[in-house]
């Protein structure tokens, strides 16, 4: 406090200059920083990786094309060269496909596993469901390289299983273990807490009334799981549905350490392209494109999600 | 700023990365250490009051002790410093990705005339540009005695500029209780592969530095001698011609590889078929191996040998950094990384060959390696492996 502002009959001096600009600009500042953040740390490196991929290898790709090899370069303007080149790769395409059919079994894999324990939890009593609704979350707190790792050693060949098996006199099943098929089963094992959680929290929201308003009028389980159930929980299993999509597709550890030598999914594709092949800007056009199949589960969860929140607003 | 003023010196060659073992607990170790690490990372060196000095070493991830996440330099810097009280060290992990901004700030403090952020570097990858570079320190006896005990030629690979203080080669591994006369060469390796079916593994050559030797010595030994020793000294890669042969070759074996197309993902994984029996056969890092059969995770019955012509293998590197403020200092950890002690510590704790001429090593160690083969073949230019990885997964894996 300033004895100058306690004088009587003298106004209290306004802040002038560099100060008062700051202040008066300091709220719409603060509303841009997180446009700023985003735009920064999201937009920035984005705009970078599609042009690198483009065949621009100035400004801030620069560090990163100079330790490349095998890129290709734009002269003048940009170019699709790198992008024509990786898709007359035999090998990529296959991973491409890879990827797709991967991310798709693994997410409906998970929804019809999680549906089926949500259920069971809504439904049932006792000691089972206490056992079931606690048992689920485990994988949760299991680091993702730690169960994918002792996943693939129980199921490989030589491991548990086929010790298990063997001592059933079984010597010639064929176990998943170093396939894609075993990436689905660990991809599923390790999002069901997730996937159970959400869609449990859909079906425990569903007032009891409208079950027994279904039951009283004679409606059978299924029905009441098809017509009063699923449509009150579809969010929660759309909200899912593109989470566990958009992960997969992206996703390194569980095929890394689960999945065969070849074809691999675009994430350890990526991976090894940047950290052993020297090649980034093969590893940026998959980011790129995994970004691009991202964007496409995103817009649908959007757009059935508008369509989900105006269909409660009209009710 | 910084970056724009290092283009010019990096932008005729790929940088040679550390090429050697991705171990999956590095990986995993990464994060943590990285985390640790943070606060020691500020690289400015700093100097106490009251006489003490502190050097600053620089170690990535890939100089682990084999088999574990925990790292060499604890133990030597605590025998280093008991036996030098005025001199602290201050070891800084760093990742793939945070050894290149080190060696980008290394240069650009070099062309700035500003000292060196770090002063000594124990990471093979980029001593070779930092030699091209010029930000490295000559080390004669004069500042090092114990130079002396190095084998001069390998001191002459860079121009006395850095230090050989460990090293380690790829070996073939086999079970001596199923294979009783293993073979001595690679023709020999390449003819029981084919007459023992399903009994022999490589790691992804991306995967880690024993299936990359065994790839790379594979596709060398179709490659006319007279082009060999190109791809160790630069690189071009029209010469990557020569590789189908080598290439199709492997291709050939993989029907009769332990998993036929599903290969072991790293030297671990190798070494664990190795452990459950499911191999008779494979190579593996020679450090990496001890360590397991030293800690039981390798049964008794697995042997190493050598195959003519080796495997690579290498020694690890330590160098000093030009205008080091802290040279004197530097130089004493060199010599004492050299010293009987110390190399006696490297030897037991990374199972690694010894830096000095066995001659000089205390007769424990020298009865440890009595009779073992541990030379090795030079490994390719890192850009050359670079693209046989990619060419590997495309052509075999």
């Amino acid at each position: 406090m300033s004895a100058e502002t306690a004088l009587p009959g003298r106004a209290p001096r306004r802040r002038g200059g560099l100060t008062g600009l700051l202040a008066a600009a300091a709220p719409a500042v603060a509303g841009l920083l997180p446009v700023l953040v985003t735009l920064v740390f999201v937009g920035l490196p984005v705009v970078l990786a599609v042009l690198y991929t483009l065949g621009y290898t100035g400004g801030l790709n620069q560090p990163e094309s100079q330790l490349a090899t095998h890129q290709i370069v734009a002269q003048h303007g940009l170019t699709l060269g790198a992008w024509q080149h990786i898709f007359g790769e035999p090998g990529f395409l296959e991973n491409l496909w890879t990827t797709a059919w991967v991310t798709v079994a693994a997410t409906v894999a998970l929804v019809v596993v999680a549906w089926a324990i949500a259920l069971y939890i809504r439904f049932a009593t006792g000691f089972g469901k206490r056992i079931v609704s606690s048992l689920f979350v485990v994988p949760i707190f299991v680091p993702g390289v730690i169960s994918s790792y002792a996943l693939v050693t129980f199921w490989q060949n030589h491991g548990r299983l086929a010790g298990i098996l063997y001592a059933l006199g079984l010597h010639t099943v064929s176990l998943p273990g170093g396939t894609n098929v075993s990436v689905v089963l660990g991809l599923v094992w390790t999002n069901i807490p997730f996937g159970v959680l959400l869609i449990a929290a859909g079906l425990q929201s569903v007032p009891q009334p409208y079950v027994d308003a279904a039951r009283d009028a004679s409606a059978s389980w299924f029905m009441i799981v098809r017509t009063v159930l699923f449509p009150l929980a579809k969010l929660p299993t759309l909200v899912v549905v593109t989470f566990i999509a958009v992960g997969t597709l992206g996703t390194y550890t569980i095929p890394e350490i689960m999945g065969p030598t070849s074809p691999q999914m675009l994430g350890v594709n990526m991976a090894n392209a940047y950290t052993s092949y020297g090649q980034p800007q093969d590893a940026e056009i998959m980011a790129v494109l995994v970004f691009l199949m991202a964007i496409v589960f995103s817009v649908m969860y959007v757009r059935a999600n508008t369509a989900e929140v105006r269909r409660l607003e009209r009710r | 700023m910084q970056i724009s003023s290092l283009q010019d010196n990096i932008s005729h060659r790929p940088a040679p990365r550390v090429k050697r073992r991705r171990p999956l607990v590095a990986a995993i170790g990464a994060a943590a250490l990285v985390a640790a690490g943070a606060g020691a990372c500020s690289g400015t060196s700093t100097s106490g009051s009251s006489g003490t000095q502190t050097v600053n070493v620089f170690t990535t991830l890939s100089n682990v002790i084999p088999g574990t996440n925990e790292l060499p330099w604890q133990e030597w810097s605590a025998a280093f410093e008991k036996a030098n009280p005025t001199i602290k060290l201050k070891v800084t992990t760093g990742t793939a990705s945070s050894a290149a901004q080190m060696y980008a700030s290394v240069v650009a403090a070099k062309k700035d005339g500003k000292n060196p952020p770090i002063d000594i570097l124990d990471d093979s990858g980029y001593i070779p540009q930092l030699e091209a570079d010029g930000a490295l320190q000559v080390l004669t006896q004069a500042e090092v005695p114990n130079i002396s005990e190095v084998e001069p030629s390998v001191l002459a690979t860079y121009k006395d500029e850095a230090i050989p203080y460990r090293g380690s080669s790829v070996v073939l591994a086999y079970n001596g209780s199923d294979v009783s006369k293993p073979p001595t060469t690679l023709a020999g390796v390449l003819a029981w592969i084919k007459q023992n079916p399903g009994k022999f593994a490589y790691n992804v050559p991306s995967g880690g530095g024993s299936g990359q030797a065994f790839a790379e010595a594979v596709v060398k030994s179709q490659i006319p001698a007279s082009v060999a020793p190109k791809f160790v000294t630069g690189y071009n890669a029209s010469l990557e011609s020569y590789w189908q042969p080598g290439l199709a070759e492997l291709h050939s074996l993989t029907p009769d590889l332990y998993g036929g197309t599903d290969y072991p993902a790293s030297n671990n994984a190798t070494l664990q078929d190795l452990a459950n029996g499911s191999i008779e056969m494979g190579p593996v890092w020679s450090d990496g191996a001890n360590a397991a059969l030293k800690n039981g995770e390798l049964p008794k019955t697995i042997k190493f040998v050598q195959i003519t012509p080796p495997f690579y293998g290498g020694p690890s590197y330590l160098v000093v950094m030009k205008n080091s403020p802290h040279a004197a200092a530097a130089e004493k950890v060199i010599d004492f990384m050299l010293s009987q002690s110390a190399q006696a510590l490297v030897v037991s704790g990374m199972n690694g060959y010894p830096g000095v001429e066995l001659k000089y090593e205390p007769s424990s160690v020298q009865k440890e390696f009595a009779g073992i083969d541990t030379s090795w073949a030079q490994g390719w230019y890192n850009s050359f492996s670079s693209d046989l990885n990619s060419a590997w997964q495309q052509s075999v894996g």
